[in-house]
């Protein structure tokens, strides 16, 4: 019994981001699905999605059987372990029982190597975590670890537990990686579907929003924008690469492009996962240009440094046209494919991109991140990644190079050592832009897609001319340039935003002694910045701190907190990893200050209403679409909190007539307040169609873990100044002659206890809920909710959402 | 007859002497890879814990077909397998294996058996030191004290086994509690590769480090002295000892081969002569024949010298990146 409550809870939880529009996501996921059909080899994930079509089951039987011939000798056991698995149960019961057995047979004794990185441990463990779930009754004798299943799959958790942690804490070691996401977001997808234990399914369904907001908030079509832990050179000049994993993944969540295959995407294609509509939202609404910024961390240091997970700054500025992101150097933050900054901008060439790097090739920074000797360490890599000691390479990760960026310009810096085996930079500029012209200001003005780049040298250099692009390389050890990207809609012609950036302040004349740099945007603002010093924006020093783990318009969250709030237009979702038992998702609403009092009529017609957002009340008890709809919104004056209600019904009826009777026995819209975040103890306030209002204080013992426990309503407390109103749209109490009813409250703040703030201040988060009883019949009860309940009951206080008073 | 019984007995004893001594000088190699690696090429060579009992003309493997070993420890039956998947452990002599550890132990390098308690073994990895006193049931982290939790190798003091050294990124460290803490005793700051105590003369130790050559210390460990008189090359990976001659020491080198003292360490001479690798990171001598030496190379298998270093020759292994030898 506690069980079923227990996975209804949590499908409930999952409910919370129900897609309310169509963003053709099931239709894509569909397309990957009929892709994989078609395939003639493939591996496991492949061999999965046929057997599951029913449609090519002998040819997925083929597949498994071949792959299940090839040898294990190989360091790609992560990946064969997780495929393996995913294809398994995405074959379901379709695969014969012969197959079936030669599975076992395999995953018992292949050895899988379970590899060195997070994304490697990520996909060993959960395709350890499946294994034994689907072979339970092996022995520890015929598995290959020597652990019983029990044991490796509480192994396996307990380092997906820690990965989780540490991503909903400091962030993923391989960060924000247009390659590696992928498997990350695959296993997570695998563990969703198949995980039969419904918190780890809960989890798992919980890092997919993590994962999905992370890439999304920095996601242009197709395009990861931003500065990348890890990415492959020939990725880096294309970032709308065939092969580039995320552009894959980007078209499955947020469409905008083409499609661009991947096996991986299967994992998503065949799961019954949704993406919320606040998720699609923060992936595709660029209507506003927007600054993005993050504290990620460097994956494991092992020695050669005081830190074990050095933090990581990025900054990153999203428009419709480009993406300008950086991240602040100064330090091997990741070894061999880091991509500190760059302009990515919108063309139908693959090689949408400018940016500048400093090849570097050192020993200890190898070594600071593998175990083996540091020495060796080199040839080992430069084995693997042939570009490595390159002096010509497109990734690295050179200590000597700085960023400073704000908003669409950046400054970029570096300051060589004469003793560094490569003195110079290399500057990427494609072939195939529209313009590329080197003014006598000294300015490189580039017109690509839409967008105008200015770029400043700041030491002379010269163009080698490429297949992809004129590389600009330079060779004084202190260099660097200054940049500044604006969208052709900024300006009237290339010609005005040469004219403007022409005119532009820079101060670079004593650059090579004080290693400082000052550049005045077009905007006005005033960037000053010395390598290896401080950053200044106006005369202000930069603190990184501000950076918090995710800000911005559509990410928000603390370092060490678990919680990462996700909006759109002033309605989104909390993520609450704080507790990995009690992971949840949760609705949060921003409340909008206004200034005037609301004219209330029960109508809510004031126009005031207008700068609220309008959500949707769901099924209290399944997170669906109620019957009827129901919607609420919220505001404040500092005054009052603003509630209206708008429910749409077909019978408005109600016999109490007294304040605080029973209105909850019939039709009512109820408001629960939790303004101090004490658990315990909360606001009740309904309201009938008749504009009877029931108030009380609640005091509630109830828990996740106690979720029958009693609880108390101190009724009649008679809010002075609350105001309410009504308004009828049809006949009262006749069946079939309602249309409708809505209902506002005013809750005078100062009537309520417990808020740190009365009023409230911009910032100030208060848990509450909004709740609708209907009565279509009598003896029949449909309940609503704004963050569902799992049953017909509205006193869960942990369900409670978020309510967010505005900036 | 008794006669008779006693001349068929004392062949059976030699019989079985010489299978005994065959046996005591197996050679185990331990590959981390090899040259020819490719992450996702389809068939990739067999890496991992190899044997051969006549000096390379045939090797056997053991267990996983590829696990990034590091070394091996062995005692009896027992074997400790140093990998990226953790410790394995085969308790019969290679025939069967089972991860010893969980996920916190990883990037495993090093592992030492107690030989008053081979249920106590130390395991040295990228995250410290760790210990199980279950013969590897359970482990536990053992680092109170360490300066560097890089921990490339541990050693059991032959003369009290509750005394140990570890190498660590930073200096010698020593502990004479079992592990439970530890303090620095040498070289602080100093990335230290390989420790080794000769076999029979227990106050002789050796270190090899990453940038400083060689240092020895003939009072038990606590004094160090840095000795590197002809070694032209000071990124030292492997030291080895004659077992008969405490005045006989090889040293392995990253692109410098392998260089011989015959006086402690006083004055080093490379010899390198037929060696087509000099990149070495194991070596052995023959405990029953100061002569015959084995080296271990990065990338080019196995070699051996039976002139005491003179010349070399390949035996086998041929690509692989010999990470540890030992003899078992």
């Amino acid at each position: 019994m506690m069980k079923k409550m227990i996975i209804s809870v949590i499908m409930l939880a999952m409910a919370t981001g129900t897609i309310l529009g169509d963003t053709g996501y099931q239709a894509r996921k569909d397309a990957v699905l009929k892709w994989a059909e078609t395939q003639e080899k493939g591996n496991f994930l492949i061999a999965g999605a046929m057997i599951l079509s029913g449609r090519s089951v002998a040819r997925g039987i083929e597949i498994f059987e071949e792959q299940l011939k090839r040898p294990d000798n190989s360091p790609r056991g992560m990946f064969v372990i997780h495929e393996l698995m995913a294809g398994y149960y995405a074959a379901g019961d379709t695969m014969p029982d012969s197959l079936r057995i030669k599975i076992r047979d395999y995953v018992a004794s292949a050895n899988f190597y379970r590899g060195d990185t997070e994304n490697h441990l990520t996909m060993y463990y959960t395709g350890l975590y499946l294994m034994s779930q689907a072979f339970p009754d092996l022995s520890a004798s015929e598995t290959y670890t020597g652990k019983t299943p029990a044991e490796n799959m509480a192994e396996a958790i307990d380092w997906l537990h820690d990965w989780m942690r540490l991503t909903t804490t400091i962030g993923q070691g391989e960060f924000d990686s247009p390659t590696y996401m992928t498997v990350f977001l695959s296993p997570m997808f695998t563990l969703y579907q198949w995980a039969e234990d419904p918190l780890v399914k809960k989890q798992a369904y919980l890092m997919l929003h993590w994962l999905i907001a992370d890439y999304g908030a920095e996601h242009l079509y197709g395009v990861y924008g931003g500065a990348h832990s890890r990415e492959y050179p020939e990725r880096i000049i294309q970032p709308r690469h065939k092969h580039s994993n995320m552009t894959s993944w980007g078209w499955l969540f947020f469409g905008q492009i083409d499609p661009v295959m991947h096996t991986t995407l299967l994992t998503a294609a065949w799961s019954d996962f949704d993406i919320p509509e606040v998720l699609y939202n923060i992936g595709t609404d660029r209507e506003e240009p927007y600054v993005h910024t993050e504290t990620k961390r460097v994956r494991h240091v092992i020695r050669l440094g005081d830190e074990r997970n050095p933090k990581v700054y990025k900054y990153t500025y999203m428009t419709k046209d480009f993406v300008l992101g950086s991240m602040m150097g100064g330090a091997v933050l990741q070894p061999i494919q880091q991509h500190v900054w760059d302009v990515s901008f919108m063309t139908e060439s693959p090689y949408m991109t400018i940016f500048t790097v400093h090849p570097y090739v050192d020993e200890p920074d190898l070594a600071m991140f593998f175990p083996e000797e540091m020495k060796f360490t080199i040839d080992e890599v430069a084995r693997a990644h042939t570009y490595y000691g390159s002096e010509d390479k497109w990734s690295s990760s050179s200590p000597y190079e700085e960023t400073f960026q704000h908003e669409n310009a950046i400054i970029v810096l570096y300051n060589i050592p004469e003793d560094d085996k490569f003195g110079h930079i290399n500057g990427f500029f494609p072939r195939d832009m529209k313009s590329r012209d080197v003014d006598e200001s000294g300015w490189i003005f580039c017109h690509a897609g839409q967008t105008y780049i200015a770029y400043f040298p700041l030491k002379p250099y010269k163009w080698i001319e490429e297949d992809e692009c004129y590389r600009l390389r330079s060779h004084d050890r202190i260099n660097g340039c200054v940049v500044e990207v604006a969208a052709e809609s900024d300006y009237g012609s290339f010609k005005e935003f040469k004219s403007q950036i022409r005119s532009n302040n820079i101060v670079h004349d004593t650059f090579d002694e004080s290693l400082t740099v000052s550049y005045t945007t077009s905007a006005g603002n005033v960037m000053t910045f010395t390598h290896g010093g401080v950053r200044r924006l106006n005369g202000d020093v930069i603190d990184f701190s501000s950076y918090g783990f995710f800000s911005g318009p559509f990410l928000n969250a603390e370092l060490n907190t678990g919680q990462l709030e996700i909006i759109h237009k002033n309605k989104g979702i909390m993520l609450d990893m704080s507790t990995l038992n009690k992971a949840d998702v949760l609705p949060v609403y921003i409340c909008n200050k206004i200034d005037a009092e609301i004219k209330m009529n029960g109508k809510l017609d004031d126009p005031a209403w207008e700068k609220a957002e309008k959500v949707s009340l769901v099924d209290a008890i399944t997170g669906e679409k109620g019957r009827y709809d129901t919607s609420i919104r919220v505001l404040h004056n500092g005054e009052f909190l603003y509630v209206g209600f708008e429910c749409e019904d077909e019978y408005i009826w109600g016999t109490v007539t007294e304040r605080n009777g029973p209105v909850y026995d019939e039709e009512c819209v109820e408001v629960f307040l939790n303004p101090a975040d004490a658990p315990h103890q909360y606001y009740e306030i309904n309201l009938s169609p008749k504009n009877v209002v029931y108030d009380a204080c609640v005091l509630n013992h109830r828990t996740l873990e106690k979720p029958f426990e009693k609880f108390e309503a101190l009724f009649g407390l008679d809010l002075k100044r609350l105001k309410t109103a009504v308004h009828v749209d049809g006949k009262t109490d006749v069946r079939g002659k309602g249309k409708r009813w809505t209902a506002e409250y005013a809750i005078p703040f100062d009537a309520l206890y417990g808020a740190s703030n009365i009023p409230p201040q911009p910032g100030d988060v208060w848990r509450v809920n909004f709740y609708r009883i209907d009565s279509p019949q009598e003896g029949q009860r449909e309940h609503y909710a704004w963050s569902p309940t799992d049953r017909a009951a509205f006193h869960l206080p942990w369900r409670f959402g978020f309510l967010k008073f505005s900036e | 007859m008794n006669r008779r019984f006693s001349i068929i007995t004392l062949f059976v004893m030699i019989f079985l002497m010489m299978i005994a001594e065959l046996k005591a000088k197996t050679l185990y190699v331990v590959t981390r890879s090899t040259k020819t690696y490719r992450i996702g090429q389809l068939e990739n060579p067999v890496v991992g814990l190899f044997s051969t009992e006549d000096r390379g003309v045939t090797w056997r493997h053991y267990g996983w077909p590829y696990t990034k070993c590091f070394s091996a420890s062995m005692m009896n039956d027992d074997i400790y397998l140093s990998c990226g998947n953790g410790v394995l452990k085969s308790n019969d002599s290679g025939d069967s294996w089972i991860i010893s550890t969980g996920w916190k132990m990883t990037e495993c390098l090093k592992t030492a058996i107690d030989v008053t308690d081979p249920d106590i073994v130390y395991s040295a990895t990228a995250y410290g030191i760790f210990r199980t006193a279950d013969g590897g049931e359970t482990w536990k982290e053992k680092n109170a004290g360490l300066a560097s939790t890089f921990t490339p190798a541990v050693i059991i003091d032959r003369s009290d086994s509750r005394r140990l050294f570890c190498a660590t990124e930073s200096g010698i460290h020593r502990s004479e509690n079992r592990a439970d803490t530890w303090e620095p005793v040498a070289l602080l700051g100093k990335g230290i590769r390989t420790i080794v105590q000769h076999p029979e003369e227990g106050d002789l130790l050796a270190v090899g480090t990453e940038d400083d050559g060689v240092f020895i210390s003939t009072d038990h460990g606590r004094t160090w002295i840095q000795m590197n008189n002809g070694l032209t090359t000071k990124t030292v990976y492997a030291v080895a000892f004659a077992s008969q001659n405490a005045d006989v020491i090889y040293t392995g080198t990253f692109r410098g081969g392998i260089f011989k003292s015959s006086d402690g360490g006083k004055h080093w001479k490379a010899v390198n002569t037929d060696l087509k690798n000099l990149d070495i990171h194991a070596l052995l001598v023959d405990p029953d024949n100061i002569d015959i030496v084995y080296a271990g190379t990065l990338n080019d298998g196995v070699w051996m010298s039976t002139n005491a270093g003179a010349s070399w020759k390949f035996i086998g292994l041929e690509t692989s990146q010999v990470w540890d030898m030992l003899f078992h």
